[in-house]
């Protein structure tokens, strides 16, 4: 299957390329690069509704996390009968949280941070994207490589953690 | 005593959007990845990796900009329990025990022109835009208030 404008997340910005989608794995194509997630790498595939139309989320047995965003709505119906069929995945609907809340809970899975709120994600940070980690009291503060071609780039967010939480939060970051 | 606390405001009863269908996916500022001010539902739309994350204006605390050669940057502070003070005295937190963004900081470039494919309101229009909803906001929160005595 192949599909036209669809756009890479990397470093905060969108490059667009093409997408071929095939029995072996995925082929991202942009003027910069070409991305291959292979078959066998699959580990969880999800579907979201994102800023630019839907979002393909791939994440890798080894933890890395793609997303690809710019599919149409009714490209869901094939995609998930091609992932069943030749990755046997399921490409699992998202629904993200859009309450407009500040508060929730920090999910890691893989290289991936997921902020639950009301128990569905609010928003996702690839942890390759970030620079730096400081923890300090209460407090975990994160900061982002920045991309000089993005018209506005995300450059710090900072985390209230409970004192009586787990100190999971920067583990997973650091390694 | 339990008069007292019910009539506490509920920071959980604020809601940006009640779906995700009802998100501005259609608005340029969004779709490119830019902020985005929604004033008929009181939010902001931040762009963060790719996924239009709402935050509403009643959990903004309080917002600064400052401009470092073409670049300018937005801070956005966001209410979290040991922020409370002033106006959010009083507040009940919905969940001690979570973890709360309470920080956001963006860059973009300083002149709207300078946007790679153009067009977008740059972040200086975002802060004044972000500004004048919390005051409208903040304004009806303080009528509602005195209606009820």
């Amino acid at each position: 299957m192949d599909f036209k404008e669809i756009g890479h997340i990397s470093r905060g910005t969108l490059e667009l390329g093409k997408m071929r989608i095939q029995s072996d794995g995925l082929i991202f194509k942009s003027s910069e690069k070409t991305l291959n997630v292979k078959h066998s790498e699959i580990d969880l595939a999800e579907w979201l509704r994102v800023a630019r139309g839907y979002e393909l989320k791939v994440l890798s047995r080894e933890g890395h996390v793609f997303k690809f965003s710019g599919f149409k709505e009714s490209d869901y119906g094939d995609l998930r009968d091609f992932f069943k069929q030749n990755f046997g995945k399921d490409l699992k609907q998202v629904e993200l949280c859009v309450k407009g809340w500040n508060w929730g809970e920090p999910v890691f899975k893989g290289s991936l941070l997921t902020f639950l709120v009301d128990s569905k994600p609010a928003f996702e940070v690839p942890l390759e994207e970030v620079s730096r980690v400081t923890a300090g009291k209460n407090e975990v503060s994160l900061e982002f490589h920045q991309n000089d071609t993005a018209a506005v780039s995300l450059m710090e967010m900072r985390f209230h953690v409970p004192t009586t939480g787990t100190d999971g939060e920067e583990d997973p970051v650091q390694s | 005593m339990q008069d007292n606390i019910s009539k506490r405001p509920k920071l959980s009863s604020m809601v940006a959007y009640k779906h995700p269908s009802v998100l501005p996916v259609r608005e340029n500022d969004v779709q490119n990845l830019h902020l985005y001010v929604d004033r008929k539902h009181e939010a902001v739309i931040l762009p963060i990796y790719g996924v239009p994350v709402p935050i509403h204006i009643s959990m903004i605390k309080n917002i600064s900009k400052s401009e470092e050669g073409s670049y300018t940057y937005l801070r956005i502070n966001l209410f979290h329990p040991g922020s409370t003070m002033g106006r959010m005295d009083g507040v009940v937190f919905p969940n001690p025990e979570a973890s709360f963004v309470k920080e956001l900081s963006f860059r973009g470039y300083n002149s709207a022109s300078n946007y790679l494919g153009g067009g977008g309101i740059s972040l200086v229009g975002i802060f004044h835009s972000i500004k004048e909803l919390q005051k409208k906001f903040r304004t009806r929160e303080q009528e509602k208030r005195e209606l009820e005595g």
